[in-house]
């Protein structure tokens, strides 16, 4: 028996059913969505409690749209790709007013198993990554993150920021030069090579 | 003279890393978004809704009355009263009941968003009274 029976049916009649309170279409909307909106905020925060408590948040919030849903107008995909990035972007404004990890922060190693420090280098990058995206322009920020980390070409891009592919061009152009000074510093601090995959 | 741009191929490896990785939802997770959606479920059902979130709420009250227009006309069907909450038209009066449990407004001498109902002045009839 299928986990839910709305498994082949497409986003504008799930938001449909929910809204007349299909419980089915409900788990359905939960099992396609959930996935893909913590991936995107993780992507962005680089913190899993945080990604955990924008998907839900974002979640949430497709509900509350769910009455007001106009086939045909949006795309669920489009509408939690705003409603995430906006939703990351006040997590990263808050974090710059906080202590915590930082440009300027490296971690010390302190695990030995093999991999570890593979791991390491990742996850100290991520965390990098984050907090330079915290002090980039926003839409500077929205291109460069929708194309270098959710990998979407650029008419798509366009679609999501409604600007013109070439807006795009040119605003993942400017922040990909901020993002370069901003973890420059940062990567000479770590001694990390540019070539490693 | 200027300083020539710095190669940011190097920001790949630092993309990558945000890339690699990304967690699936645990089950609490799930059950979470899940819960929130029966709720809402619930809510929406209920007919009660946040009004934090429902973009228009005063255009849609506006839109009952007949937008602006029609409000010099309703003036003699006791708009006054309507915003008074003396005696609203059958016809908002589910809406009316509705959005003021949403705000908990008990009190009818002050509207929605705590502003004053003197309908009089808000909807500028209070010139009607005069002369």
């Amino acid at each position: 028996m299928p986990l839910d029976q709305h498994s082949d049916e497409g986003d504008d009649a799930l938001m449909a059913a929910f809204a007349a309170g299909d419980a089915a279409a409900a788990r359905a909307l939960t099992l396609r969505w959930t996935p893909r909106v913590l991936a995107q905020a993780w992507r962005m925060l680089g913190d899993r409690a945080e990604a955990e408590d924008v998907a839900q948040e974002a979640m949430l919030r497709l509900w509350k749209v769910a009455p007001d849903w106009r086939p045909g107008e949006a795309q669920v995909s489009t509408w939690l790709y705003r409603v995430v990035a906006n939703l990351c972007t006040d997590r990263l404004r808050r974090r710059k007013h906080r202590a915590g990890p930082g440009l300027d922060d490296v971690p010390e190693p302190r695990d030995d198993t093999p991999g570890a420090e593979a791991r390491l280098q990742r996850d100290a990058r991520h965390a990098a990554l984050s907090a330079a995206l915290a002090e980039l322009p926003e839409r500077q920020r929205q291109a460069v993150v929708l194309r270098h980390l959710e990998n979407l070409g650029n008419p798509e891009i366009a679609g999501i920021m409604d600007i013109s592919p070439r807006a795009v061009e040119s605003l993942t152009a400017r922040g990909k030069r901020a993002l370069a000074a901003l973890l420059g510093r940062h990567k000479d601090a770590l001694g990390y090579d540019d070539d490693d995959t | 003279m200027t300083t020539p741009d710095r190669d940011d191929s190097f920001l790949d490896g630092y993309f990558a890393a945000a890339r690699d990785g990304a967690p699936e939802p645990s089950p609490d997770l799930l059950a979470r978004v899940l819960a929130d959606a029966g709720a809402e479920q619930a809510r929406q059902a209920a007919g009660t809704r946040d009004a934090a979130h429902r973009p228009g709420l005063w255009a849609t009250m506006l839109a009952a009355l007949g937008g602006w227009p029609a409000l010099g006309g309703l003036a003699t069907a006791g708009v006054a009263g309507l915003w008074l909450g003396i005696s609203p038209p059958v016809a908002l009066d589910d809406s009316l009941a509705t959005l003021r449990a949403m705000a908990g407004v008990e009190d009818t001498a002050t509207g929605l968003w705590g502003e004053s109902t003197d309908a009089l002045t808000l909807f500028g009839l209070d010139a009607l009274g005069e002369g």
